[in-house]
């Protein structure tokens, strides 16, 4: 063929599939944009780096979709396919479970996870931080265990031929029991969260379309009498056993951790053996008091008063800084962790200017790195596996070959461009918009920074009288820009002896001092925008949209899938806020929508039963979860609630519940084609 | 296996288009009167769907409902063609609009199965439709079949039935190049009465731009006779009986579609390749899903223009079967001057590699591809 030809063919192919990624992240960057510059009045900062990483996030997008359609379902159908034909059970068991633990070892889902619960802290949830700090290898294990068994599991119900309901109606029901049984033990309680979560993240990327592909082969090869429904549902139990697992090692650690204690009291002496057998080290407990706790947990853990005060002023040794407060800086300690008498203690170091952060593409080699690192081991291992069992021991060999390894090659740079993009674009777009959300409906100012003024002199600060003939002092203070502020003078702040006025920059509430409908409408309505439109571009989605349209021969459309779902996790991030909002206790934001889903599934086709619960299981993948993440855990800090856990899992039951509906809907047009018949159907 | 194992004998396909929930019912009859195997590919039935307009505004919305079908194929012996027939359609209640369809074809078939005579339960036959045609659309682009099914619809053609294939050989011979064109393809089969059928064929040419490149291709086998469905349109009915029940009627009174001949003026604008006079083949291949690929090269080398292979369930009576049901229907339009010479390739290569193989063979005419006829 000419190279002409080729080349335009080449370019013709491309613009297409950016052109569909431009398509599908079009929402949610205009979302978050315009919500941020029209809603909360500041327009985005670092706009390079951000157009930068949202343009590779559309590559990486547009790479990596092709890469699991030209190489990671084909390579996972055919070993699906042959392996019913050349094995038994047994082995096509035990391949299953190898490679569900394999799966789980190669995502860093986990990284979310502790991402998630980086604010937990040992007093409140001992439990909790012991599994996420002192335990995270053996919670990958009891996850990796249930994604291990679960993708046995369906490759059972795919080689016999049995129909998903059953499973369903076994593994939830047993799921709820166990949640309702842990919401009865105040340590078991807290892990509640992580455990449906855990369900939630586990299933990336990468091992949905494979497991996905792997069930449609083996359900091609041994399905008689299966329709559409061949092959779904194993993203449904990868995404239920792990809930399982982590749920069966928190009682089985239950009985050696302590039990819930004030903070005060963690900290005390009395309750020191304790405290050291969930932090480990005096030095590591210490830590934890500066970086996790308040001013109450210091003063508790010294004991004494001028200890206290000579462990502040060491602060501003390098060293001991370290030590004490980690990789955090003294500003950032000082504003979020310090208390107004620590403060005051503490050795100043203020920033001159009110914005901190690096701008431009520099550090994006780092990030390159790190993220092609994490691909390499996302997308190689699970697949080398594939090809070893197709090539060498099912000894078949890929129609089309070279299609097959430029598809892993695609996967590779799609997800490297795909996470990098997402870490310099998305990621740091939602969650300035996230770190700005709490002022909507928050009644208070927020600190933002302090800014020391030196020499300050006290001459020039203007007094303003009222009708009533009440004073008010303000001075007047160059911004960034140069343009004078208006700034009011607090005396408090004011330091005589040594000349200087400490400035505490302060955003005021959106709405007014009062928690008003319209800011808590607004952040529930920000919430849905952006579960609807990160889901929209969510690759896993898009992948099991595609399956069920060819399955279905079209008779059930990917648009329709797809748009059902984005709305049902829109729907589940809305119910996920307001349960952080208002402080919801966790069992009664679990079991009813649960409740609802399976009397749904009882009503639905055997056919949508299997899709909709998969598609609860791949909501929550590479694009969405930073960004649920950022949001939850900033409105979760902002109302002090120490960890952003629960926020993915109604992210994963809720479109569950709208593809339930959508497939109702489905089928009532559809059974009108057969009205006529006397009660078959 | 050895080639004097293949033989090479008449039968009738028969192939009943069914709702995916009726399917079972028709299956369990068809292995209680004989059957051996059945093969089913999915598949979609679009019809259009009447809406009221919002707010009452007076006229009509139409759009396009597709509900998930399948297609069951089943070869038997030609003098069991017409009780295997009744029994379809009595066991389905085919006979109500909106059920489904089913037609035989008279076809060549080369095997190592002998058919064996059936048992279908005796009865009065069922009055079926004759003189029919099969119109076979295999389009490129997916999507494109949409709008042949709206057209079908919107010109009361009856039914489309649309399934999905896979192209081979033309894609094949490009490279690595060939990522950039997607090897789906969308099928559509369509029934209509034989006099209709040249027209109807220009007219879904012109729709689905057939005549572009790269547009698809086209072609009519012939149906021996079966009961179509009528039931392109649903919604409310306000009428004791529906325009398709008493179309239906009046074609069981008239024992054939003839009396609702139309187009008549018009047939002077056919092209003479579109007229009805078989110088195609249509060979139809079906093998184990994982044996197709040998076959395929062997008959691209061979000389075939293009392959659409479409992937299939093997059924067969046994409870429990060790051998996959997976299996790939190949399906090629060669002159009927290549027709033995093809078939022997595709029986050459199956023996050689020992894949059981089933070859069926019809006359195709009308056979349509971009800018031109083609001739044999």
């Amino acid at each position: 063929m000419p190279l002409r030809t080729t080349l335009i063919m080449a370019w013709n192919y491309a613009v297409l599939r950016i052109g569909e990624q431009i398509k599908s992240l079009a929402f949610i960057i205009l979302y978050l944009t315009g919500f941020q510059i029209i809603v909360l009045g500041s327009p985005p900062t670092n706009s390079l780096k951000i157009a930068f990483g949202v343009s590779l996030v559309i590559f990486g997008l547009a790479f990596f979709l092709e890469g699991i359609f030209l190489g990671l379902m084909p390579l996972g159908e055919k070993v699906g396919l042959y392996l019913p034909q050349r094995t038994g059970i047994i082995v096509i068991v035990l391949f299953g479970l190898f490679m569900g633990l394999g799966a789980t070892f190669a995502e860093p889902a986990i990284a979310s996870l502790r991402f998630a619960g980086s604010g937990v802290v040992p007093w409140s949830a001992p439990l909790l931080y012991r599994i996420l700090e002192n335990e995270p290898q053996m919670l990958i294990v009891s996850i990796g265990a249930g994604v291990g068994v679960a993708v046995a599991c369906g490759m059972i119900r795919f080689y016999y031929g049995i129909s998903i309901k059953p499973f369903i109606f076994t593994i939830i029901p047993v799921l709820l029991a166990a949640t309702v049984y842990c919401s009865l033990d105040k340590n078991l309680v807290k892990i509640l969260g992580l455990a449906w979560d855990s369900g939630a993240v586990t299933t990336g990327a990468v091992t949905v379309p494979l497991v996905l592909a792997l069930g449609i082969g083996v359900s091609k090869a041994m399905g008689k009498s299966e329709g559409a429904s061949g092959g779904f549902g194993v993203v449904m139990l990868a995404s239920a056993f792990p809930v399982l697992g982590v749920l069966i090692l928190g009682i089985v650690l239950n009985s050696t951790t302590p039990y819930p204690v004030t903070e005060t009291e963690f900290f005390s002496a009395a309750h020191r053996e304790k405290a050291l057998s969930l932090a480990g080290t005096e030095e590591a407990l210490l830590r934890l008091a500066y970086t996790r706790g308040t001013n109450k947990g210091r003063e508790s853990y010294f004991g004494d008063e001028n200890e206290y005060r000579r462990s502040l002023l060491t602060l501003s040794e390098p060293q001991q800084k370290e030590k004490l407060i980690g990789s955090m800086t003294l500003n950032e300690w000082l504003i979020n962790k310090a208390s107004p008498v620590e403060r005051d203690i503490a050795p100043a170091d203020y920033i001159r200017n009110g914005r901190s952060g690096k701008s431009g593409l520099s550090g994006m080699k780092n990030i390159f790195k790190s993220e092609s690192k994490i691909a390499f081991f996302a997308v190689l291992p699970l697949t080398l596996l594939l090809l070893i069992v197709l090539l060498l021991f099912l000894r078949v060999r890929p129609k089309y070959f070279d299609e097959v390894v430029l598809g892993i090659i695609f996967a590779l740079i799609g997800m490297t461009l795909l996470t990098s993009g997402i870490r310099t674009g998305l990621a740091p777009l939602g969650d300035e918009v996230g770190r700005s959300l709490p002022r909507v409906f928050k009644s208070i100012a927020r600190e933002e920074g302090r800014v020391l003024i030196e020499p300050f002199d006290e001459k020039q600060v203007i007094t303003v009288f009222s009708i009533d003939g009440d004073q008010d002092r303000f001075f007047y203070l160059k911004d960034g820009r140069g343009n004078p502020v208006h700034v009011p003078f607090i005396e408090a702040n004011y330091d005589k002896e040594k000349g200087r006025y400490e400035h505490i920059v302060k955003k005021p509430p959106l709405f007014g001092p009062e928690l008003t409908l319209l800011g808590i409408a607004l952040v529930l309505l920000f919430a849905f925008g952006l579960g609807y439109g990160s889901t929209l571009a969510e690759p896993s989605l898009t992948a099991l949209g595609s399956t069920v349209e060819e399955l279905t021969v079209g008779a059930v459309r990917k648009k329709g899938v797809i748009q059902s779902v984005s709305v049902g996790v829109g729907a589940g991030l809305v119910v996920g806020v307001i349960w952080l909002m208002y402080d919801l206790p966790t069992l009664w934001m679990i079991l009813p929508p649960y409740l609802l889903v399976l009397a749904l599934t009882y009503w639905s086709d055997e056919d949508f039963s299997g899709i909709a619960w998969d598609c609860g299981g791949v909501t929550t993948g590479s694009v969405t979860v930073p960004l649920v993440l950022a949001m939850g855990l900033s409105i979760g800090g902002e109302l002090h609630i120490a960890d952003g856990f629960g926020i993915l899992a109604m992210a994963s039951v809720y479109p569950i519940i709208t593809v339930l509906l959508y497939g109702l809907s489905v089928k009532s047009h559809q059974r009108r084609s057969i009205m006529k018949i006397s009660g078959e159907v | 296996m050895d080639k004097n194992q293949l033989r090479e004998f008449e039968s009738s396909r028969i192939t009943c288009v069914i709702h995916s929930k009726l399917s079972g019912l028709v299956t369990e009859k068809l292995f209680s009167s004989g059957v051996e195997s059945i093969f089913i590919e999915s598949a979609r039935c679009a019809r259009q769907r009447i809406l009221p307009r919002i707010f009452s505004f007076p006229g009509k919305k139409i759009e396009i409902n597709d509900s998930p079908a399948e297609v069951l194929s089943v070869s038997v012996p030609k003098e069991n063609r017409q009780s295997i027939l009744n029994l379809i359609i009595k066991s389905a209640e085919l006979k109500t609009p909106g059920r489904g369809s089913v037609y035989a074809q008279d076809i060549k078939e080369v095997s190592t199965n002998e058919l064996q005579n059936l048992t279908a339960p005796e009865g009065e036959d069922v009055t079926i439709l004759k003189d029919l045609s099969f119109i076979n659309a295999i389009l490129s682009k997916k999507g494109d079949g949409e709008k042949l099914a709206a057209l079908s619809l919107k010109l009361g053609a009856g039914v489309p039935v649309l399934t999905i294939g896979m192209g081979t050989s033309i894609r094949d011979r490009l490279g690595l190049i060939r990522i950039t064109i997607p090897p789906e393809k969308e099928l559509i089969g369509l029934v209509v009465a034989s006099h209709d059928a040249p027209i109807l064929e220009r007219l879904l040419i012109d729709e689905g731009h057939i005549d572009r490149p790269g547009g698809g291709f086209i072609y009519r086998t012939p149906v021996y006779g079966g009961v179509l469905d009528p039931m392109i349109r649903i919604g409310r009915q306000v009428k004791a009986a529906s325009m398709e029940q008493i179309i239906a009627a009046l074609d069981d009174l008239k024992k054939g579609t003839s009396w609702r001949k139309r187009f008549e003026g018009e047939a002077y604008r056919l092209e003479s390749n579109l007229s009805s006079t078989p110088v195609f083949s249509e060979i139809s291949f079906i093998c184990p899903g994982d044996s197709s690929d040998p076959i395929l090269k062997a008959v691209t080398e061979e000389g075939a223009s293009g392959v659409t292979i479409s992937y299939l369930r093997c059924l067969t009576g046994e409870t429990k079967d060790t051998v996959s049901p997976a299996r790939v229907r190949g399906v090629l339009c060669v002159p009927q001057v290549m027709e033995s010479g093809m078939t022997e390739i595709i029986t050459d290569t199956a023996l050689k590699l020992d894949i059981p193989i089933t070859v069926q063979k019809i006359p195709a005419f009308g056979v349509f591809s971009h800018k031109r006829y083609i001739k044999p």
